[in-house]
């Protein structure tokens, strides 16, 4: 404590420059522990000699304790500096919150964009309390992909299914065709939602809803339905590789359930499942008759 | 008298044999001193306010929490009711209560939940007051008093958003500095469960600052270790933390503890994926993968009636999901000697114990009266032996005696000796096709194969991709790209597997383990 009041009082000595007095006291407390330099750069700071006090609170440990002064002296880029070094994100909030207050919106983008880490954190925050400001965020350098996984969780979330179709075959008309997977899947979103409302058109008397249907699910009920037509067009749109179809119109038929059917299906082309997958679904159903039927030709 | 069941009784009334919390006797860390201070500094909170208190616990920690202090204490320091903090919750007009006290972990999304209760709350009492006719000064009204203890520290956000929220004038806000979590004489925990999400697909490293500051708290306790190993990023992150830490924290104030541990080592769980992509195979490692232990604690079913898939007369069978809570630890004595035992070994040994107890009753005549008493001591052990014969039948069910759980191990050992890269891909397309797993279960396969080959082959790899999106739907994009953000999966770029070297020059995986 003496030597924090010897300090100060150094410091009070305007007559002497900065240097000098930086020196001193650096000489002299520089081995003792727990010295509060936070306290004499605010004195410092007082007496109007803020860069000597911007000096000393390099020498402050406490970070808890050099950031918010920083902030009172008005040297926010330094302060959300320090804060980040010090990996405790709640004075890097205590910094972006400040920032956020007392700049406007777009110089405290600026600010933020130059720091990733800050950055990485505040989207974080934002997502959960001020999504409005994310797509701002997001056009920042290096948020390409996380723009675009934002792009597709929005288009999501759309509940108005003309309007999710137009969303989805944007995002696919902005993609370079390199992006080839991320391009397809906004592609197919937009298909499988047109299909599905016209199915729902055409289908109307069906107890199912098409829209929001997985394109498995679809295909499965379409099975069911017996609409042969659909069926075949689903699987060329999406290109369902013939294992995974097997296995959907082995469910569905089951699930009517269909025995008869399944049965002539096996017999219909060469399953690329083979042809314990039938069986299995009639003895999950207790038809041990029928899975009987299938063991012969079990290889 | 008891041996292992002392710790696990305390004040507010004995459990028996196996207590909630585990036994922490032979710990070579004073744990059994933290878990009291940490009770201790709750009672502390909680009687701040005299009289009645509501509590509402973050679901989060109401489990961790069990583990520290118990019910009965709770009760003892004034609490009336017990709630968790959840949408729609009301936390006023309960008879002769003033004071409702929330803990909860600093979250936005609890700091949304608490202000609509606080205001709900504080709205009521004012209808209910005006309904009285109470003018200003008219009627005796007695306030509601809301504190909010944030747990292991609050922040800045937190505060920041209960103020936006306009209720930060009416909370008492504060800390219960809950840190590391006894669960065993030899592990604790602090239960942050998403960290590995948060810093390797988010990028948001927040919770090392806290890991690092669980380290500084309990060296202040077992004295600060002088020596730090470690691998992987994040350890480097919490090292240096650390230093920092504890160069903030003034140690020279009060005389240091005396150094109880010489070395720290820091492992990032990045260093090994491998291992929690394979299926567990111990005693304790398949009930969590059948049934799932939370916090020590196991919920098993009640036993469903024989019947073969769904009942085909349509009869709600609700009970059949819900079942027992059971906690597992070392104050089970019978417990602590199987958990780590593979689950092939666990049939025979409990039918030893079993006959064991059987040869020693027969035998019961000719023995001495203090024989009869540790026998009769030992009987205690019968509900236990139950319990275990139960729960050990019930996992034999789902794994040796199902076809597909012994594929899947099949699987998962071809993988580990370095083969059957393909068929593991085929088995996972097949796990999928048939929907007899969960989504979870297909990637966890499908993780295990890319990380033992650096990567899944590029013939599965798009198959395996559109397959995931055709079934679980185009939404699951996010999860897919964030599994692939944080490494677990990949495409085989070419390139040389380290996997199979590593495995030889540090004996990876056992052959033969002796189970005797």
């Amino acid at each position: 404590q003496v030597l924090v009041h010897w300090a100060s009082s150094k410091v009070k000595k305007l007559e002497e420059d900065d240097k000098s007095v930086l020196d001193a006291i650096v000489e002299k407390l520089k081995s003792i522990p727990g010295i509060s330099y936070a306290e004499i750069a605010s004195t410092a700071y007082k007496y109007g000699r803020s860069k000597l006090a911007t000096r000393l609170l390099d020498f402050e440990p406490r970070a808890a304790d050099q950031v918010p002064l920083l902030i009172s002296m008005e040297q926010d880029e330094l302060a959300l500096k320090k804060a980040i070094e010090s990996g405790d994100t709640d004075l890097m909030y205590l910094v972006l919150l400040h920032i956020k207050r007392t700049k406007n919106v777009q110089q405290f983008i600026n600010t933020i964009s130059r720091q990733p880490e800050a950055l990485d954190m505040f989207i974080s925050y934002c997502k959960e309390q001020e999504p409005d400001l994310l797509p701002e965020l997001y056009a920042a350098p290096g948020q390409e992909n996380r723009a675009l996984s934002y792009k597709f969780y929005t288009s999501f979330q759309q509940s108005n299914v003309v309007e999710q179709i137009a969303s989805f075959e944007k995002i696919a008309a902005s993609l370079p065709k390199e992006q080839v997977f991320e391009k397809s899947v906004a592609q197919e979103q937009a298909a499988l939602l047109s299909l599905q409302r016209s199915l729902d058109n055409t289908l109307a008397d069906s107890n199912v809803k098409f829209v929001g249907l997985t394109v498995s699910q679809t295909l499965h009920h379409l099975i069911v339905l017996g609409a042969n037509k659909q069926v075949q067009k689903v699987r060329e749109t999406f290109q369902v590789p013939d294992n995974r179809y097997w296995w959907i119109k082995i469910k569905a038929l089951a699930s009517i359930p269909a025995w008869d059917q399944l049965f002539q299906f096996s017999k219909h082309k060469k399953s690329p499942v083979g042809l314990a997958p039938f069986a299995e679904v009639c003895l999950e159903a207790d038809e041990i008759n029928e899975a009987v039927k299938y063991i012969p030709n079990i290889s | 008298r008891g041996g292992g069941s002392e710790a696990g009784r305390r004040r507010g009334g004995a459990r028996g044999m196996a207590g909630i919390q585990p036994s922490l006797e032979g710990s070579l860390l004073p744990l059994a001193e933290l878990r009291t201070q940490a009770q201790r500094t709750l009672i502390g909170l909680l009687d701040r306010r005299p009289g009645k208190k509501v509590l509402v616990l973050d679901p989060k920690i109401s489990g961790p929490l069990a583990l520290v202090a118990n019910i009965g204490v709770l009760k003892e320091h004034g609490v009336e009711k017990l709630f968790h903090l959840e949408p729609g919750l009301k936390v006023g007009g309960f008879e002769s209560v003033q004071d409702v006290v929330y803990l909860v972990r600093p979250t936005i999304a609890n700091m949304k939940l608490v202000s609509e209760q606080v205001i709900e709350a504080e709205g009521e009492a004012e209808r209910k007051d005006r309904k009285k006719g109470g003018g200003p000064g008219g009627g005796a009204r007695k306030n509601l008093h809301f504190s909010v203890y944030f747990t292991p520290r609050k922040t800045v956000i937190c505060e920041r958003i209960l103020e936006e929220e306009g209720v930060l004038g009416s909370l008492q806000v504060d800390e219960y500095p809950l840190w590391l979590i006894p669960f065993e004489e030899d592990v604790l925990s602090l239960e942050l469960d998403s960290v590995f999400h948060e810093v390797s697909v988010e990028r948001d490293f927040s919770s090392l600052y806290d890991v690092a500051s669980a380290i500084v708290q309990l060296q202040k306790v077992c004295g600060v270790i002088p020596q730090v190993e470690g691998k992987g990023d994040s350890s480097r992150v919490v090292s240096n933390l650390i230093r920092r830490l504890g160069l903030e924290n003034d140690l020279s104030g009060n005389s240091p503890p005396e150094q109880q541990i010489d070395t720290l080592v820091l492992l990032d769980r990045g260093v090994d994926m491998v291992s929690p992509m394979c299926t567990q195979l111990t005693y304790e490692g398949l009930i969590d993968e059948m049934l799932g232990i939370n916090n020590g604690l196991v919920e098993v079913p009640y036993s469903a009636p024989p019947s073969s898939g769904d009942s085909a007369g349509g009869q709600p069978s609700g009970a059949a999901r819900k079942g027992r809570k059971v906690p597992l630890n070392s104050s089970d004595v019978l417990f602590r000697e199987l958990r780590d035992v593979n689950f092939g070994s666990i049939g025979p040994k409990l039918r030893n114990k079993t006959l064991h107890m059987r040869e020693e009753y027969k035998e019961i005549n000719s023995r001495t009266f203090s024989e009869v008493h540790q026998f009769v001591k030992k009987l205690n052990i019968m509900p236990v032996l139950d319990r275990h014969t139960e729960l050990a039948s019930m996992i034999q069910e789902k794994s040796a005696m199902d076809e597909g759980f012994l594929k899947r191990l099949r699987c998962e050992q071809d993988l580990l000796d370095g083969r059957g890269v393909d068929a593991a891909c085929e088995y996972a397309e097949e796990l999928m096709f048939a929907e007899r797993e969960s989504m979870e279960s297909v990637l966890r396969l499908i993780a295990l194969v890319s990380l033992v080959n650096s990567g899944v082959p590029k013939k599965y790899f798009d198959s395996l991709r559109w397959g995931l999106l055709h079934l679980y739907g185009f939404e699951s994009l996010a999860s897919l790209q964030s599994i692939q953000a944080s490494g677990l999966i990949k495409k085989y770029e070419g390139g040389r597997n380290a996997f199979p070297q590593m495995k030889k020059a540090f004996k990876l995986v056992v052959d033969e383990m002796d189970d005797a």
